[in-house]
């Protein structure tokens, strides 16, 4: 930790300001996100607009501030589902072994050779079009990922001899996995987990932007993009901005996962 | 090595049988999967699949029809015999069955997906051994912050851009779809580009070839960015072995070592994952596709989710399931031929 990794602290200051703007930002913007004013429809970038406005005169840069929280939140929704589920179960895995291990971690390498997102497009479609749902739907099928990590963190913690020293004195399932699983497991999957933020909240924009996740009004960046494609050739403003904004966001998240893997691990080996 | 003549063989044999095994137990998974999604998570899977506008009448004798009104074992077994016959289920748009329809679309998909893959593999090979090598400078920085902006990048998004730019702006590209109106494919493979360049047709070749750049490139950047970053990390893992330096040490050039003696073992690893990247491409070409018109499978599930025309979504989710676990499958398979040290164990 002598030398200062300005890598890490690049994405951590952007990843901070986002989530400032995601907290602060529609108290700080003045507005409201759907503020209608038709007489400013489709305006093109301007010192008054500084996104331009979209077809019922909504100011972008204000939508896409608001959708910072709403699309932050999705990502962050489908991680906590994954991490609470795969912690559980993989760390059950890990703790009971033997033959329980064998089966639960078979049917979680099954779903785990399956194309998630497509099964997760399906699940979502059947459970209805709202950003609930698909945020449902992809935290679903993400904790097999989440639940092989924990499992091999469960495993070696349950190696260690004060958690053998606990079971030879009886210690029951619950109270290890309280007291000796969870707080040890949550770090390492944490830092897992901070590098999947891009990806889920690349998956949750393409269910909005399909039409799947967030409905019209709500500006979340994916429907925003779904909603400017019929603008597409004539206002290119409104379509860029808010998946600008998507890739600024993913772009330093994944920064932030691989520059902490490589704090952390100090062979590099990014992926 | 030191092992008996039998013992690879053998060894071979026994990889072979468990990962069969386990493609049938991932095959099971996910009509147990897709069983779920279409029996059970909806409150009503008759009505779903009589379609919004269907009355309540026509809804419970199609219940009944469907054998939704008996017990969920009993569905499932119907529904895995069903899949073994090829039987789908009907579109509700159609009335078509959904596995003619998937397999008429299929073509435009492979094509697409299968230039895409090229074309990453093309650009993201150089680019990651170029960092590997470069490592530390300025510009394996600027690579891979190339290469994380790339995955990070929306690609229905980037399909947009492009469109708007290259279509809408300058004109350069053509709109969408495969064909230009007024053309004809050969009835071959399905492959416009295979087809026509088969049967010497140059103008329908070059009209195939203008569509597809804009949708495989839009398809293609996210795949550039992830095997970049795979392959520099594989060969930065290689370079750093004992095998390389002797090969430095015995004066053999940076570029022969490069490009035949790391590169070779980096790729191992990189086959693997590739094969699993295959899930994100197929996700991309859902919403690419429908961006650009084009008449594949993701377009179709596109449609079918907008629809609610469930016997098509749980159909294609099956189908495409299906056909990862077993590219998957084959890619293990031929990774024991590819790698030498594979084929025969050291005993």
């Amino acid at each position: 930790m002598a030398k200062l990794r300005p890598g890490l602290l690049f994405a951590a200051a952007g990843c901070g300001a986002i989530i400032l703007i995601a907290l602060l930002g529609p108290a700080l913007f003045a507005g409201p996100a759907n503020h209608v004013e038709l007489d400013q429809r489709l305006l093109p970038p301007s010192a008054l607009h500084w996104f331009g406005t979209d077809d019922v005169g909504r100011d972008l840069f204000v939508r896409i501030v608001f959708g910072a929280r709403v699309s932050l939140l999705a990502a962050l929704s489908t991680i906590a589902i994954g991490l609470t589920g795969g912690m559980l179960i993989g760390g059950f895995a890990g703790l009971v072994g033997g033959w329980v291990e064998s089966a639960l971690m078979r049917m979680i390498d099954a779903i785990l050779s399956v194309p998630s997102l497509i099964v997760a497009l399906a699940l979502a479609a059947a459970l209805g079009p709202n950003l609930r749902n698909a945020v449902l739907a992809i935290g679903l099928l993400s904790i097999p990922v989440y639940a092989r990590v924990a499992r091999a963190e469960a495993l070696a913690i349950v190696g260690r001899d004060y958690v053998k020293a606990a079971r030879l004195m009886g210690a029951s399932n619950l109270h290890q996995i309280r007291a000796n699983l969870l707080p040890n497991m949550l770090p390492p999957l944490l830092v897992y987990a901070t590098g999947n933020v891009g990806a889920a909240l690349l998956a949750t924009a393409s269910l909005s932007f399909i039409g799947l996740g967030a409905q019209p009004p709500t500006s979340e960046w994916g429907a925003m993009i779904s909603a400017s494609r019929s603008f597409l050739f004539s206002h290119w403003w409104y379509s860029f901005f808010p998946g600008a904004a998507i890739t600024v966001t993913v772009s330093l998240f994944t920064l932030l996962g691989d520059a902490l893997r490589d704090l952390l691990d100090p062979r590099e080996r990014p992926r | 090595m030191g092992a008996g003549r039998a013992d690879p063989l053998m060894a071979a044999a026994s990889f072979l049988v468990r990962r069969v095994l386990a493609t049938f137990v991932v095959l099971i998974a996910v009509t147990i999967l897709t069983f779920v999604i279409s029996h059970v998570i909806p409150g009503d899977p008759a009505q779903l699949i009589a379609g919004p506008r269907a009355g309540a009448a026509e809804v419970a004798q199609l219940r009944h029809a469907l054998g939704l009104d008996r017990p969920l074992h009993e569905q499932y077994a119907t529904y895995v015999v069903a899949l073994l016959h090829g039987d789908l289920g009907a579109s509700i748009v159609t009335g078509q069955p959904v596995l003619r329809e998937i397999l008429d679309r299929l073509p435009a998909t492979i094509e697409l997906m299968g230039l895409a893959l090229l074309l990453s593999v093309a650009v993201a090979v150089p680019l990651g051994v170029i960092a590997a090598a470069a490592r530390p400078s300025p510009l394996d920085t600027v690579l891979r912050g190339l290469s994380t902006v790339a995955i990070s990048t929306p690609r229905f998004w980037v399909a947009m851009l492009l469109l708007g730019l290259f279509y809408g702006a300058l004109q350069w590209a053509p709109p969408s779809g495969r064909l230009s109106p007024g053309l004809t494919p050969h009835e071959l493979t399905g492959l416009l580009t295979l087809d026509s360049l088969l049967r010497g047709d140059w103008r329908l070749l070059r009209d195939a070839t203008a569509h597809l750049v804009l949708p495989v490139a839009a398809l293609a950047i996210g795949n550039i960015g992830t095997f970049a970053r795979i392959i520099r990390a594989a060969m930065i893992e290689v370079l750093a072995q004992d095998h390389i330096r002797t090969a430095r040490a015995a004066g053999i050039s940076q570029a022969r070592i490069l490009s035949v003696y790391a590169l070779r073992n980096a790729l191992l690893p990189f086959v693997t994952i590739a094969g699993l990247e295959l899930a994100g491409l197929l996700f991309g070409s859902v919403t690419v596709e429908s961006v650009f018109a084009w008449p594949g499978i993701g377009s179709y599930l596109l449609d079918a989710i907008l629809d609610l025309n469930f016997p098509v979504i749980m159909g294609v989710t099956l189908f495409v399931s299906i056909g990862y676990a077993v590219i998957n499958l084959l890619i293990d398979l031929s990774y024991r031929c590819i790698d030498p040290r594979l084929r025969a164990p050291a005993g």
